[in-house]
């Protein structure tokens, strides 16, 4: 039955005859064109960022591009290897804050929750995806940049805020997305573990996570590409200094962030070294991107019981 | 069932209720701050009148003019590629490397971060076409970021609708095409809105990837060639360089405002969807 | 049992499979026109499968496989020059469950007519009222054609799905179990139905029910595991059946 395709006299009624209006076959045609439209953008994109931005990284070596500590676009100079330290500090500092809460988030949804409860956290999890970054950003730097510098010391534009600030924006990512692979999860497994006389918490965490844990995993990195691609919300709070930081609260200047920071003057090679900085995000972010439909696709095919 | 097991249950479980009030509580606060010091600053002039002095008095007209234009022109293009390829996947084709082709495309997409859409923007619409600064290319950009959203939605929605209206309107001799403008699509329409909805609350609050393809100019457009600036672009720029905090916070709460709307609607629209199909 | 021009519907040496499962094996049948057959036999034995091959609706199916002929009229259903479209408005087709459309009454028997190029108000107007009519389901509806047809009682849906059928003036109607979901009275009006209909049109009618194949088929059909076992008038095969399978299956010994 699952084999594909062998359709003896196939008769697709795409076959038909032409009746009022448009033909099938024109119709088919005009939709897989249109379906190639979403990969035609991918493509379009990857050519366009690579054109920008290997002038740029071929002049100075991928190296040197990457592994250097200094930029200086007024000298020419471009090494983007704070950038990479900067935004790995804090897609580490978002995942820390934002996965616990994420996952604890997922669970009472969907298992702990009333249901009246659940219908209203649901809809404000969704708004707070909705939410425009530039929103997050000016809150990060009105509330947190303020809190930190007069209690932690240090500028307050940190590592340690934009954390804070990218670990709230992940949760609607993370949340929604392992809070289905936790509803996909059968409900007789529970039962099994129930009718042992394991309590309920012991049944997540024996049961429940295990069975869950490979699309969990897809939402974390798929939380994770999305902090690392935030612009706007990390410029506003992280201090932007072109340094490798050395502690929480010390600023730091992420690769989105340096893009969006020089963008608006640079011209020449500096404008190249920015799309440089660009092709280096969007290569981690198609690596996270394959990375994840690569677990989820593992998860499907482990599926017991794929919904009829 | 022993008493640490059951302790261990009732402070989890505590725990676990503590993350959802914290969680709900953020957007509460956010929302909450946001209004508390932007709607007094919100007028009928403020929204009716041009800014002067870079945006230090005066409304904010051109702002929400520019949000509204990119957007609904984004949403012009994004959505017959968006339901049309959800039509291609869910009616047109069987699963095969075709479709496995289209789904990494619209899955990939998904993740890119909106300052390369911005990077790429610029560089192809802006230079390459040679569209310039304009809402034509912001929207251009913002329809290919808000693609994936519309699609997936489309999908789904296209996808519960039961077989059975397929088999009714085949069986009374309906072509596919037929079947599913008039049998399909009615019924998956409410879903498909709501992916546009939240396609609509994407573009208005972007701000990366409109600032490098639209522009930041304070003028008011009078055609899709003429550059714009958002109401997040000129939030971004009043609150990071200090222009004015009082028409930043103004600002942002008509950008809240209208993400509040659209999710809204959104929301509503999906309950009417859900209600029919159950 | 012929009576000189090529029967309404025939099956020639029909063999189904959905990929390792055969659902037909070698199925020759005719139904002549303005005939009432009534194809009984227990679940799974492939009666709803032929009905949907001669509507051609596993064309949207994967994996399947059919060989042998299928004719209407003498012309091949599945022939390349064949239109889908075509062969379905002209064999119309009722399903187990009734199923109205998400739409109002008027326009559920409306778009088959609709998909056909009628447009005109009354046109359509007459056209409805006449599927409504001879559905046996005008009086009951018509003054709230507007309402949502999913108001209507099981009985009610299910006339208006034949209703449906009828409006795009098919040759043939297949219908599939039309009664399962049926209470008693509901049923008995179906099939009085049925017996008003097949003075215009050739009736093909599948039940899992040997009484209601007894009550309504003029000429009965058997089928067991795929297998046409026999088929002749009803009055014979439920006196005088002539395979052990089939006297098994009308004394309720299974199905």
């Amino acid at each position: 039955m699952s084999e594909e395709g062998r359709v003896t006299r196939e008769g697709h009624p795409k076959r038909g005859r032409r009746r009022a209006g448009l033909s099938e076959r024109g119709v088919e045609r005009v939709l897989t064109v249109v379906a190639l439209s979403a990969i035609g953008v991918l493509g379009l994109i990857t050519v366009f960022i690579f054109i920008g931005g290997l002038p740029a990284i071929a002049k100075t070596g991928l190296w040197a591009f990457v592994s250097g500590h200094k930029w200086a676009p007024g000298r020419g100079v471009f090494g983007i290897f704070p950038m990479i330290m900067g935004s790995l500090w804090v897609t580490i500092g978002a995942l820390a804050i934002g996965v616990p809460l994420s996952l604890a988030c997922a669970i009472f949804l969907a298992e702990v929750a009333p249901p009246k409860t659940a219908r209203v956290i649901k809809p404000a999890i969704e708004l707070l995806a909705g939410i425009p970054s530039v929103i997050y950003g000016f809150m990060g730097l009105v509330i947190l940049v303020p809190l930190i510098r007069t209690h932690l010391g240090g500028p307050g534009f940190s590592v340690l805020a934009s954390s804070v600030v990218l670990g709230i924006m992940i949760l609607p990512t993370v949340i929604s997305i392992s809070y289905d692979a936790m509803k996909a999860v059968p409900e007789a497994y529970r039962d099994g573990s129930l009718a042992l006389g394991a309590t309920k918490w012991q049944t997540i965490v024996m049961v429940l996570l295990p069975a869950a844990r490979s699309g969990i995993l897809a939402a974390i990195i798929l939380g994770m590409g999305r902090a690392i691609g935030e612009t706007m919300a990390v410029i506003m709070v992280a201090g932007n200094a072109t340094m490798v930081p050395g502690s929480l609260l010390d600023p730091v200047r992420t690769l989105t962030s340096n893009i969006a920071l020089e963008m608006g003057y640079a011209a020449g090679t500096h404008r190249a070294a920015l799309f440089g900085t660009g092709v280096i995000l969007f290569v981690i972010i198609m690596l996270l991107s394959i990375l994840a439909s690569f677990t989820t696709t593992a998860r499907g095919k482990a599926k017991v019981n794929p919904k009829p | 069932m022993n008493n640490r097991a059951i302790v261990a249950h009732k402070v989890a479980v505590g725990v676990l209720w503590a993350s959802a009030v914290l969680t709900l509580g953020i957007l509460v606060f956010i929302l909450a701050y946001i209004l508390y010091h932007g709607l007094p600053v919100l007028s009928w002039s403020f929204i009716s009148q041009s800014p002067t002095e870079m945006g230090r008095s005066g409304g904010i007209l051109p702002t929400i003019v520019g949000t509204f234009a990119l957007t609904i022109l984004a949403l012009a293009i994004a959505t017959p590629l968006g339901v049309g390829t959800a039509i291609f996947l869910t009616e047109y084709t069987r699963p095969g490397p075709l479709t496995r082709v289209v789904r990494f495309g619209a899955e990939s997409l998904a993740g890119v971060p909106s300052i390369i859409f911005g990077l790429f923007g610029f560089m192809f619409f802006v230079i390459y076409l040679g569209l310039g600064w304009s809402i034509l290319s912001g929207a251009l950009t913002l329809a290919a970021m808000i693609l994936p959203t519309i699609i997936r939605t489309s999908e789904e929605a296209i996808r519960a609708v039961p077989d059975s209206y397929r088999e009714i309107s085949f069986a009374l001799g309906g072509t596919r095409w037929q079947t599913v403008t008039r049998a399909v699509l009615p019924s998956a329409l409410p879903g498909i809105l709501t992916g546009v909805m939240l396609g609509m609350g994407r573009s208005i609050g972007e701000t990366a990837a409109v600032i490098f393809t639209a522009g930041s100019t304070l003028r008011l457009p009078t055609s899709v060639t003429d550059p714009v600036r958002t109401m997040a672009v000129h939030f971004y720029i009043l609150a990071r360089e200090g222009i004015s905090m009082p028409n930043a916070y103004g600002t942002a709460a008509i950008l809240v405002i209208s993400i509040l709307a659209v999710n809204f609607v959104a929301y509503w629209l999906m309950q009417r969807f859900i209600a029919r199909h159950s | 049992m012929t009576n000189g021009g090529p029967p309404k519907l025939a099956a020639n040496g029909l063999s189904y499979h959905y990929g390792d499962l055969q659902a037909l094996r070698n199925v020759t049948l005719e139904v002549q026109p303005n005939d009432l057959l009534t194809i009984m036999g227990p679940t799974g034995s492939g009666k709803t499968t032929l009905l949907r091959a001669f509507n051609r609706l596993n064309d949207m199916l994967t994996g399947t496989r059919m060989t042998g002929r299928l004719d209407m009229d003498g012309l091949d259903l599945y022939g390349p020059e064949t239109d889908p479209a075509e062969v379905r408005r002209r064999i119309g087709m009722v399903f187990a469950l009734p199923i109205p459309l998400p739409m109002s009454i008027y326009d559920n028997v409306a778009y088959g007519p609709r998909l056909h190029g009628v447009t005109r108000k009354a046109e359509l107007d007459e056209v409805v009222e006449k599927g409504l009519r001879d559905a046996i389901l005008w009086d009951e509806v018509k003054d709230r054609l507007v309402d949502s047809a999913l108001r209507l009682s099981g009985g009610q849906q299910q006339r208006l799905s034949i209703a449906r059928v009828l409006a795009v003036e098919p040759e043939v109607i297949l219908l599939d179990e039309p009664t399962s979901g049926l209470d008693p009275i509901s049923t008995l009006r179906i099939e009085e139905l049925l017996k008003q209909l097949r003075e215009r049109y050739t009736i093909v009618l599948v039940t899992h029910n040997p009484q209601q194949a007894a009550r309504v088929g003029e000429r009965v059909a058997f089928f067991y595991l795929g297998e046409l076992v026999e088929t002749g008038p009803s009055q014979r095969v439920f006196t005088r059946p002539l395979d052990r399978r089939t006297e098994d299956y009308i004394s309720g010994r299974f199905g």
